[in-house]
């Protein structure tokens, strides 16, 4: 797990140097790109996987505090 | 003072235009919709729908879902999501299953991001909102910092975020040894969350984060009871206790994502990964994996697979035995034992705008299946419309 993290943040740094100016940006800025393709989507999901496991919270979830178990 | 006097005399601005401030009225940008339905189905032994130690956890859930993004002005944007649940068999237990006072709920929230841009390289996001249901509610709120770096290629995110719940758990009446009351009970969870996110080349961006989560509180589910004293060979118990969790939680999360575009094909990978730990000794590993294929330049294709695996938290049984400990935490909650789960989903998505509209409409349907080895399956199916202004 450990080597994981060390290897994305090497990933991180040594990228660090590497500029795409605005105009070579045509591909990031398609809908499947995006960090969230789609809010709601991404909510339902979120929601289902998180009344049913025990890894609520962390990241990005402030509650997570048990549930209301709505589903 | 020294720039005041500076800046005095001929530059002053007429007097009537300078202090008219240019108001722009809010605007919709974006609306969308959303209807999902869950069935669920398998067995639990927290559950006491059934005749076994393992009850039923059938379930349906009609949710509709409401989201507005809202520009208030140039520098600031908020964003509303109202999910609002309609759950079937939501807390089985035997009192439900004489009176089904509670085969039914209903649960809203409301959640507002309003997101401030002060300056072109720094943006602060505020979170904050609501839940209501059957004997629960919760109030939620956070605050976080972004930082653009060289030119937008790179990110850095802050962020704490806090909740806090009530709920009466003696709304929902477990058989066994507890004594029943008419207390209300509480729960607090605190949040850090930090984020580095950076563009490798044109068709390519990453991000790693880690993020912390302490609890404190009542962190049980009301309606979740433990067998005990069972004779495995008859599938019989003595009885059931209500579940017993310790008073704090902390929870700790790395995570990482990828994601690729493959312009020679028009087509999209998203990888994600997250590690879970918690001082209740549950070790979790999520892996994420997706993919995004236009079929034409209006419509695409999105079938994802996702696996989960985490160990059980140190206080999970089937069956508590002799001598019973009432002061021990225990819980039977399938949901925290230890499993693997699978999951896999299709997604077809639609724009339905005639090319040279500037707004825009499309619409998508998906199905996923998700399934747990310890018995649970859920079936989700999905449909959602909408529209950008």
């Amino acid at each position: 797990m450990r080597s994981l993290f060390f290897i994305w943040a090497a990933v991180i740094l040594c990228s660090g140097c590497v500029r795409v100016a605005p105009h070579e940006r045509g591909y990031l800025s398609d809908a499947t790109m995006q960090p969230v393709v789609d809010p709601l989507e991404a909510r339902a999901s979120s929601q289902l996987h998180r009344a049913r496991e025990a890894t609520s919270g962390g990241i990005w979830s402030p509650a997570g505090g048990g549930c209301g178990c709505t589903n | 003072m020294f720039c005041g006097d500076a800046h005095s005399g001929a530059e002053e601005p007429a007097p009537e235009e300078a202090q008219e401030p240019v108001r722009e009225p809010w605007k919709i940008q974006e609306a969308r919709v959303r209807f999902n339905y869950f069935h669920q189905k398998g067995f639990g032994y927290q559950s006491q729908a059934g005749p076994g130690p393992k009850g039923s956890e059938r379930l349906d859930v009609y949710e509709p879902m409401f989201y507005l993004r809202v520009r208030q002005n140039p520098k600031v944007e908020h964003t509303v999501t109202i999910p609002i649940d309609v759950i079937t068999s939501a807390s089985t237990d035997a009192i439900d299953a004489t009176t089904s006072a509670s085969r039914y709920n209903e649960a809203g929230t409301i959640q507002i991001n309003t997101r401030v841009d002060t300056t072109d390289d720094d943006t602060v996001n505020v979170v904050y909102g609501g839940h209501g249901e059957e004997w629960y509610a919760s109030v939620f709120g956070g605050v976080g910092y972004t930082r653009d770096l060289a030119q937008d290629n790179a990110t850095i995110t802050v962020r704490v975020d806090g909740s806090f719940d009530w709920f009466n758990p003696y709304g929902h009446r477990p058989g066994g040894v507890v004594p029943e009351g008419n207390e209300w009970d509480f729960r607090g969870s605190f949040g850090g969350n930090a984020e580095v996110s950076q563009i490798l080349n044109p068709t390519t961006w990453v991000k790693a984060g880690y993020g912390i989560t302490w609890q404190k509180g009542e962190l049980f589910t009301p309606w979740n009871s433990v067998p005990f004293l069972c004779d495995p060979t008859v599938s019989v118990c003595i009885g059931r206790i209500r579940e017993k969790f310790p008073g704090t939680r902390l929870k700790q999360t790395v995570s990482g994502m990828l994601v690729h575009y493959l312009p020679r094909t028009s087509s999209t990978v998203r990888l994600s990964y997250r590690f879970f730990a918690d001082d209740y000794d549950v070790r979790a590993h999520t892996l994420l994996g997706e993919f995004y294929q236009y079929m034409t330049a209006r419509a695409y294709i999105n079938a994802h697979y996702r696996a989960h695996h985490q160990s059980a938290v140190y206080f999970w049984t089937n069956n508590l035995g002799v001598p019973l400990d009432l002061s021990a935490p225990r819980t039977a909650d399938s949901d925290l034992a230890q499993f693997w789960a699978h999951e896999f989903g299709v997604k077809v998505l639609f724009h339905l705008t005639p090319p040279g509209r500037a707004h825009q409409h499309d619409m998508d349907v998906y199905y996923n299946r998700y399934t747990r080895t310890n018995d649970l399956t859920v079936d989700v199916v999905s449909i959602g419309y909408g529209y950008t202004f």
